[in-house]
């Protein structure tokens, strides 16, 4: 399973003798550069809490170099300090794990040669690690006719397609595909993998941010649909009428073909089931046969919008649907 | 330079293309057939697609219009398998393809109706059922119909006529099927699919397709539709 390593300093502790207060802190680490520059007084602690990176591993035991340098800053003369050093991170440990570098900052002074300066500082840099599961997320697929699904591929079974910002759990990745546990959704637990983009990028996307449930009223007698204070012309069936109430408004579920009717909605073939059973949805269309049909379809996006990244926290919803006269 | 490269490009996407026999004829309209052979080395695909070239003397606007109409039927059917094929086959085994097949079923001097089959593998994936879609076009109206509801007596008779349809099209079938309903009239009655998952087999992709009798929707049909069909 991949996981994510991230790095934090939480602290550096001042030791030893004073050279001034300006501390510049440098960090290198698997090719990353940190630099914070911070006021310390000598004989005190200065707590930082500052990512200074974040690494994907499937290993068990994550391992890297790392230069630690240390300056403090004069207008003539400036004092530096290094260290280099390793960490090792036990990534199936839930245990919190930290490290301590020691860098040696020796007050250095020169004029026309000489040198002299006998007091030394001891920086004490404290690493937190903190490792979690590697979540990703669908992408919001913008090419060809079936916009808002990314297909993907199911061990022993045909192919699927996932709406967008479907939280993953990432398992490992190869030269050609990454693989995933699908978090939520109608295939939520099930095992999927897709095939990385021909330039070598990822397909999968990270800092997706989901956002409150989503509230919609509908109102049977006006034929109107309001979310976020925004009404829109929508229809349903007589002969199969709604019942007054509340109803789950589901995660897109699977492609809905009928919607290609309509490409001025842009995301026609992404419908929302209404409840958890039965075939009744929020969709574009022009007419009804049981679901609630939105007739302004031009304006199917501000309704995709707002539903798409919206979570009940039930793993399947996105927001509840209210059903009045 | 470009032009020849262009010219040679096109010369391999389209490797057979090749006009066959005029299949059907009314007093107005044409159909002669077009088979089509993509095949892209690159993504290690082929795609062969038969179809028809609708001709109608007289009206070459109408004619543009319903040859264009069966020209985006087809994009989106290529467009949803280049995307299979991007994410999801596996290039290095044997190639991945789709076949799509299309029928006349209908051809009046105010409707064409056409039904396209598309059968697609792609390399490493366990394969689908083919799938049977639907395009019917009103030559009055100049444009294909969207949800259908034109062909019944008024909006209501076109849900209940879904409905009759649906269950006339699932009656022998066992699961739990979701699956979105597509139709078609043809000589004689109505051409019918429906397209989803199944629920009670872990939501495995369904794909079914059948004839519907003129009893079953006879009742909601429009009268002048009712006539075209029964001609």
């Amino acid at each position: 399973m991949i996981k994510i390593v991230q790095l934090k300093i939480s602290k550096i502790k001042y030791g030893g003798d004073s050279i001034g207060r300006n501390i510049r802190l440098e960090l290198e680490i698997l090719g990353q550069f940190f630099r914070i520059d911070k006021r310390v007084k000598a004989g005190t602690t200065v707590e930082i809490n500052h990512e200074v990176g974040r690494f994907e591993t499937d290993r068990g035991l994550f391992q890297a170099d790392l230069l630690v340098t240390v300056v403090e800053k004069d207008l003539i003369f400036n004092d530096v300090g290094s260290t280099k050093g390793s960490v090792k991170i036990n990534t199936a440990s839930a245990k919190p794990q930290q490290f301590i570098f020691k860098v040696q900052v020796k007050e250095t002074r020169s004029i026309f040669g000489k040198l002299w300066g006998t007091k030394n500082a001891v920086f004490e840099i404290t690493l937190d690690v903190e490792e979690s599961d590697a979540i990703k997320y669908t992408p919001d697929v913008e090419e060809g006719k079936g916009k808002g699904w990314l297909i993907v591929k199911f061990a022993g079974e045909p192919d699927k397609s996932l709406p967008a910002y479907i939280k993953l759990k990432m398992e490992r990745a190869d030269a050609k595909r990454e693989y995933f546990t699908i978090l939520e959704g109608a295939y939520r637990g099930k095992s999927a993998s897709v095939e990385i983009s021909s330039d070598n990028s990822l397909r999968l996307i990270t800092g997706i941010k989901h956002e409150p449930p989503a509230r919609i009223t509908y109102s049977i007698s006006k034929k109107v649909l309001t979310l976020k204070g925004k009404k829109y012309k929508a229809d349903d069936d007589s002969k199969n009428p709604w019942k007054k109430g509340l109803y789950d408004i589901e995660i897109p579920d699977h492609p809905h073909e009928g919607g290609l009717k309509y490409p001025e909605a842009g995301r026609g073939t992404v419908w929302f089931k209404i409840g958890h059973s039965g075939e009744r949805y929020l969709h574009p269309g022009r007419v009804s046969a049981g679901c609630i049909s939105i007739t302004e379809t031009t304006r199917w996006m501000e309704i995709y919008d707002s539903l798409i990244k919206a979570r009940k926290g039930d793993f399947m919803s996105v927001g509840i649907l209210e059903i009045i006269d | 330079m470009a032009i020849i490269a262009g010219l040679l490009y096109l010369f391999l996407q389209r490797e057979n293309e090749d006009m066959q026999k005029t299949t059907s004829q009314t007093s107005q309209h044409i159909a002669s057939w077009q088979k089509i052979t993509i095949t892209e080395a690159m993504n290690n695909s082929v795609i062969d697609i038969n179809l028809p070239k609708i001709m109608i003397y007289g009206n070459y606007d109408l004619q543009s219009k319903v040859n264009e109409a069966i020209t985006q039927h087809i994009e989106y059917l290529k467009d949803w398998f280049i995307s299979g094929v991007t994410t999801v086959a596996e290039k290095d085994k044997e190639a991945s393809t789709l076949n799509v097949d299309a029928e006349i079923l209908l051809m009046t001097p105010r409707l064409i109706s056409l039904a396209f089959t598309s059968t697609e593998h792609l390399a490493g994936s366990k394969d689908k059922d083919p799938k049977r879609m639907f395009l019917v076009f009103d030559l009055a109206k100049g444009e294909s119909l969207k949800e259908g509801n034109e062909l019944f007596r008024d909006d209501v008779a076109w849900s209940e006529a879904v409905r009759a349809m649906k269950a006339s099209l699932l009656a022998d079938y066992q699961g739990d099927p979701n699956c979105d309903l597509f139709f078609a009239p043809k000589y004689n009655g109505f051409v019918a699919s429906c397209i989803g998952v199944d629920l009670s087999r872990g939501r495995k992709h369904l794909s079914i397709t059948g004839d519907i009798s003129i009893s079953t929707i006879q009742e909601f049909l429009a009268p002048s539709i009712l006539f075209d069909i029964i001609q």
